[in-house]
């Protein structure tokens, strides 16, 4: 099976590039980006009623270098933006990003001019979650669905172009 | 002002030994205390009727939806998340929704749509863990909104309790809710604080 491997240059296959997934698939080392109050939710499955370490993850530091999964937890502001971008743009590739709840994911309730609409105005998210702020079992169904996509090699890191936002303007 | 002199410490202080080893007990004993993880995907949360999921739209036995379009929850939802278009129909209610759309990355839970439709059409449901790949596979349609009333039963039953419960005539002994708190469960007067707030209600706080 000849899965193409991630890393700019070389195309690696079969064995090599099966490990190299299922070790990434496995230490997902979360960026937690918590912004406003979704990040509170982020802390409780870091914490020992949902641990967040039974799937690779618990190493939530707050060191861009270090991290693989970007977690945008909370209100992107136009005054963070820019911030958020840097911080995306320090992460070493491959590097997946989740956003948590509906400011993140589209602005959510705060539809005005101080707030982005959807922080995948300025970086390619992976997945979306719903809620506000989403149950840490919504955030671990999220990251699941990371490592899901990075096995089928559908994230934006695999070279995916984002698809077409739906709708920046007309998103209601 | 409070003169604060550093207390000298000892020498089995300043080399930590004893905080190390008290907190690596701590952590030891923790190993045979009660374990608090809930293993989230294969022990799944089992929410109660007052739990606020994504909102659905109930579905009546002919397969219809009950809603008549009427706007009032797109009117008072604070994210902006529903869009309906409204048609006409042959059966008594004359109107329902052509179309009926919230975008589930939008909307907060908030349950302001289900306690403003007038036809308990619009309930919360218990779905609390949508991920997706795409904006666009979070904005529900009609048909995927539609869910069955009987799956919806233990909400339904949640709301007539609290939405309307100031229906019943409070002014007639035994038809008022007893005041938590106030001593004594079961019928009685009104307490003052609640027969003030149904006042504010009947005149239309
Ligand atoms: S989605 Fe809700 S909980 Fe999360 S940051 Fe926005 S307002 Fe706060
Ligand atoms: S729960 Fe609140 S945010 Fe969601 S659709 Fe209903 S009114 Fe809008
Ligand atoms: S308030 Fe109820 S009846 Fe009116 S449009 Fe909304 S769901 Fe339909």
């Amino acid at each position: 099976m000849a899965a193409e491997s991630v890393d700019g240059g070389f195309a690696m296959t079969g064995p090599l590039a099966w490990l190299l997934k299922w070790a990434r698939k496995n230490s997902l080392w979360p960026m937690p980006l918590g912004l406003s109050c979704c990040a509170i939710e982020m802390m409780a499955t870091l914490g020992p009623r949902f641990d967040l370490s039974r799937f690779g993850m618990e190493v939530a530091r707050f060191s861009p270098r270090q991290s693989d999964v970007m977690i945008v937890a909370g209100t992107v502001t136009w005054k963070m933006a820019s911030v958020v971008r840097r911080i995306y743009d320090q992460m070493p590739n491959p590097k997946y990003v989740v956003s948590m709840g509906v400011c993140a994911s589209s602005g959510g309730i705060y539809q005005n001019y101080a707030v982005l609409q959807g922080v995948d105005r300025i970086i390619p998210v992976d997945v979306y979650t719903m809620g506000c702020p989403p149950r840490p079992d919504t955030l671990i169904n999220a990251l699941l669905l990371v490592q899901k996509k990075i096995d089928e090699g559908t994230t934006h890191a695999h070279g995916n172009p984002q698809p077409a936002v739906v709708g920046l303007e007309a998103a209601t | 002002m409070v003169l604060v002199k550093d207390r000298k410490l000892s020498f089995g202080e300043r080399c930590y030994v004893k905080s190390i080893v008290a907190g690596l007990l701590y952590t030891f004993s923790n190993l045979f205390k009660r374990k608090v993880t809930r293993c989230y995907p294969e022990q799944k949360l089992a929410p109660g009727p007052s739990f606020h999921g994504v909102p659905v739209l109930v579905k009546d036995a002919d397969g219809h939806p009950k809603c008549v379009a009427c706007g009032l929850c797109e009117y008072v939802c604070p994210s902006r998340a529903i869009r309906i278009v409204a048609t006409e129909t042959e059966r008594p209610i004359e109107r329902m929704p052509k179309t009926f759309e919230i975008n589930m990355l939008r909307c907060i839970e908030c349950g302001y749509c289900e306690e403003a439709c007038p036809e308990e059409a619009i309930v919360m449901s218990q779905q609390y863990e949508l991920v997706a790949s795409s904006r666009g596979e979070m904005r529900w349609d009609l048909n995927r909104l539609l869910t069955a009333e009987a799956a919806l039963g233990p909400r339904l039953g949640y709301i007539r309790k609290t939405f309307h419960r100031f229906q019943a005539d409070p002014r007639a002994e035994g038809t008022a809710r007893a005041v938590p708190g106030k001593g004594g469960t079961g019928a009685g007067k009104p307490g003052a604080s609640q027969a003030s707030a149904l006042a504010r209600y009947r005149d239309g706080y």
